[in-house]
């Protein structure tokens, strides 16, 4: 399955899962990333980490490291 | 609780929201100069108590740290949610919940608003930033969303004091009205799950004289959802025996029954949030591009927003490091004359040494840094107004995220060059108390600005005049770059090494 970092730029998607259920995983989900959820990439920082999306009407900025956690539904790479 | 007639003494509001949502211009705009800071005893969170009268009835407003959610995992949400809970006895428990929520990021801000419902009491909706919404094409129908919510829901503009008397008005009323508690999002399996851990703690918790009576419904909860850990020291848990194998238990047969833990918690929530924005939030299709956007989009792109940054941080290094220096030179000089007059007017002697070396020299030594600090201070207190803090520390998680800090240290480390002492106290803006202790533990090790000339005198006596690499290259430069290198590098190592070894043991984790 995709996750949020192998998105492109400009590319949106649906929140399939967060991995884990350790803390990190709650955190991510608190911050708006639920099953479901549409996700869209804007950006990535000059240095190549955070990425920037945009979900529920905000932009939200997550590490590659925890963008690997979130899967995306199959049918939904663009 | 308070019933019509009998108006507690003293109004205590606690002033809850996430950070970003003008909770604190909020907070200076109800409480004017009638502020006290402190400490909460035990823990390093800060402390704002504000007063206010209105009506013929005084207010004190407690500010709480600002949050995104009330799952503690940290120091300062456990005080969040103790003084929410009633739990501290430094802070009398709130009479009423004053949650302050960004009108343009509605669903983000409502996932605090349904945890701090839970708290059981009166609770009332600021909606801020309604100009930021409107200018993003986003309508809000305030008068649905107060019934939907069962709260209700003042339209304020902290910045310009609007809505303000409005909103006093509102706190006085929810005090004095019975408030209704709305049904809990999560499923009946889950609140089942809770009610069996209560009745657990109930007849099994041994009597303690500090602790109180019934723990609170939340923190149930929260320790069925806390896969962290963080809870299963507090006292109320370790006095229960068996608890925490009853709630791994119940874990597993939530798991079963769909509603696994910890990921139920922000499902069920979200999934109210949708509930009460249907309809009452209206988006005006496309996500309009305003000037902020454009802005923000040369500040955070790849090339030219970099380009910016490094400007930035030129001129800010250069003024701290250069601009501070008449005054510096001039604060010395009134020191010294101070001492001077003061030393040709007593006789010699021990207390001649204390009140010159110690008490005016000592003074002296601080003071002297204000220039500097005053300097750096404006200029953070400016990045930190017009947003642009969030771009350098996105700028910098990258760079910053390999010593296991976040972008947010990047600019107290840089002005540690100048200078640690305003560095240190910039770490203020790292609401991460981890990440704040460990920038102000290796700030000192940034070569700063005073140690330039003791390395200068030390490199012009040990270290030859000799040309290396070919003559363009000179041996005392080297070994000035040397010596600054080996300040970063140890702050690197030692940042990695203070997270390691000592109290910092925490996690990593974002802000």
């Amino acid at each position: 399955m995709k996750t949020i970092a192998e998105m492109q730029i400009g590319h949106r998607g649906r929140v399939a899962q967060v991995d884990g259920n350790d803390s990190l995983a709650a955190r991510i989900m608190e911050m708006g990333l639920v099953p479901g959820t549409e996700v869209e990439m804007i950006g990535v920082a000059p240095l190549g980490d955070p990425l920037e999306l945009l979900i529920r009407g905000y932009r939200l900025s997550l590490r590659r490291s925890e963008a690997k956690r979130v899967a995306l539904e199959d049918d939904s790479s663009n | 609780m308070t019933t019509a007639s009998t108006l507690p003494q003293t109004i205590t509001v606690a002033l809850l929201g996430n950070p970003n949502t003008g909770k604190s211009t909020l907070f200076n705009a109800l409480s004017g100069v009638h502020q006290r800071v402190g400490n909460y005893p035990g823990v390093t969170v800060e402390k704002k108590v504000g007063r206010l009268r209105h009506e013929g009835h005084d207010f004190q407003l407690v500010d709480l740290p600002g949050t995104y959610s009330l799952a503690p995992r940290s120091p300062d949400e456990m005080v969040t949610v103790d003084v929410l809970l009633g739990r501290r006895g430094d802070v009398p428990p709130p009479d009423v919940v004053l949650c302050i929520v960004d009108a343009s990021n509605l669903q983000r801000n409502l996932y605090l608003v349904s945890q701090a419902l839970e708290m059981g009491r009166p609770t009332v909706l600021a909606l801020n930033m309604g100009d930021v919404a409107r200018e993003r094409g986003i309508t809000i129908d305030a008068a649905a969303l107060s019934q939907r919510l069962g709260l209700p829901v003042v339209e304020i503009q902290a910045n310009r004091k609007r809505g303000l008397a409005e909103l006093k008005h509102e706190l006085l009323l929810a005090v004095e009205q019975k408030f209704q508690p709305p049904e809990s999002p999560f499923p009946e399996a889950f609140r089942d799950e809770v009610q069996r851990l209560s009745e657990h703690i109930n007849s099994t918790s041994s009597p303690s004289a500090d602790g109180p009576a019934e723990t609170p419904r939340y923190l149930v909860e929260r320790l069925l959802l806390d896969t962290g850990g963080y809870l299963e020291h507090s006292p109320w848990v370790t006095r229960s025996p068996g608890l925490l194998a009853e709630v791994k238990s119940a874990r597993e047969r939530l798991t079963v029954a769909g509603a696994p833990v910890p990921a139920v918690e922000a499902m069920s929530r979200y999934g109210w949030v949708s509930q009460v924005l249907d309809g009452v939030v209206t988006s005006s299709g496309e996500r309009r591009v305003t000037l902020s956007d454009r802005i923000d989009r040369v500040l955070t792109h790849r090339l030219w927003g970099s380009v910016v940054f490094c400007l930035l941080m030129v001129v800010i290094f250069q003024a701290i490091f250069s601009g501070a220096t008449g005054a510096m030179d001039a604060i010395e000089w009134i020191v010294e004359q101070c001492g001077e007059w003061v030393g040709g007017r007593m006789a010699e002697g021990t207390l001649r040494s204390l009140i010159v070396e110690g008490v005016i020299g000592g003074v002296g030594g601080v003071i002297v840094f204000l220039p500097q600090i005053l300097i750096l201070f404006f200029f953070i207190a400016v990045l930190e107004d017009c947003g642009y803090m969030a771009r350098a520390a996105y700028l910098m998680d990258r760079l910053m995220s390999r010593v296991g800090l976040s972008g947010k240290s990047f600019i107290p480390l840089l002005s540690s060059f100048a200078c640690a002492i305003p560095g240190i106290m910039s770490t203020r803006v790292i609401e991460n108390r981890r990440d704040r202790l460990v920038t102000i533990l290796i700030a000192p090790l940034m070569s700063c600005s005073a140690r330039l000339p003791v390395y200068t005198l030390l490199i012009g006596a040990f270290i030859p005049a000799r040309s290396v690499l070919g003559g363009w290259l000179g041996l005392q430069g080297l070994t000035m770059f040397g010596a600054y290198f080996v300040g970063i590098f140890r702050g690197d190592r030692g940042g990695v090494g203070v997270e390691k070894k000592t109290v910092l043991k925490g996690k990593r984790r974002r802000s």
